[in-house]
């Protein structure tokens, strides 16, 4: 199996949080992730682009959101990019401010780096293409 | 009320049964859903039925439970508030009528 890849860029609203979380999750049960990761993926997805629609876009009006997911048969790479101001705390933070700690509790490797312009956060999982 | 379709509401007897998502884009449709039940007298949430929980649901369970101290959990929960709470250290923390236990 080579390298299998989504790529798929939004705006970034409370509503893209379902979708991108149902869009990633569908490319990693066709990539054969198991049921135990796919709950993983799509709680730290779920939780990678709230903290976008959240921190990177305080104002509510939404950005750039920008994901990409690759599989090469052993494990599964999800990387959620944004264009906004990166991960301001809020005082009135409609989060419990859990997110980045959920993702750390069931995602293996999360690694959150700050570009240019926007913030990139890189969760990579194990148990992908075990039946591919 | 208008619910997303990813949330489903519904009432029966003292009982609001929920069931689908909660995340960021239907916990406005659910926290105004607990509310309204709670002034007609439902005061008890069933939690068996939801398929994905968040943070952002978590946030809202919690909010609704500090403004209405009478609001109570069924112990029967779904795999995904069952691990959640775990996961975050809750599971003692919110008004369950009995320990909560993961139904599938």
């Amino acid at each position: 199996m080579g390298v299998v890849r989504l790529d798929s860029s939004h705006h970034a609203t409370a509503a893209a949080v379902p979708a991108i979380r149902r869009e990633v999750v569908a490319f990693a049960e066709a990539c054969g992730v198991t049921t135990d990761v796919l709950d993983s993926v799509a709680l730290s997805v779920s939780e990678a682009v709230t903290n976008v629609v959240l921190h990177a876009y305080p104002d509510g009006g939404g950005g750039p959101l920008h994901v990409i997911a690759t599989s090469d048969g052993d494990g599964l790479t999800v990387v959620i990019t944004d264009e906004g101001i990166g991960m301001t705390p809020r005082v009135d933070s409609p989060g419990l401010g859990l997110g980045l700690a959920i993702i750390a509790s069931v995602c293996p490797r999360v690694d959150v780096e700050r570009q240019g312009r926007g913030t990139s956060v890189r969760m990579a999982f194990e148990g992908a293409g075990a039946t591919a | 009320m208008s619910e997303p379709r990813d949330l489903r509401l519904a009432r029966e007897n003292g009982t609001l049964h929920v069931a689908g998502d909660l995340d960021l884009a239907t916990t406005p449709a659910f926290a105004e859903g607990v509310r309204s039940a709670a002034a007609d007298g439902a005061h008890r949430l069933d939690l068996s039925r939801v398929v994905f929980i968040d943070s952002s649901g978590l946030r809202a369970l919690v909010e609704l439970v500090r403004e209405a101290p009478e609001l109570t959990l069924a112990p029967a929960v779904s795999r995904a508030v069952h691990r959640l709470l775990d996961m975050t250290g809750m599971l003692d923390a919110l008004p369950f009528e009995a320990p909560p236990i993961q139904e599938d």
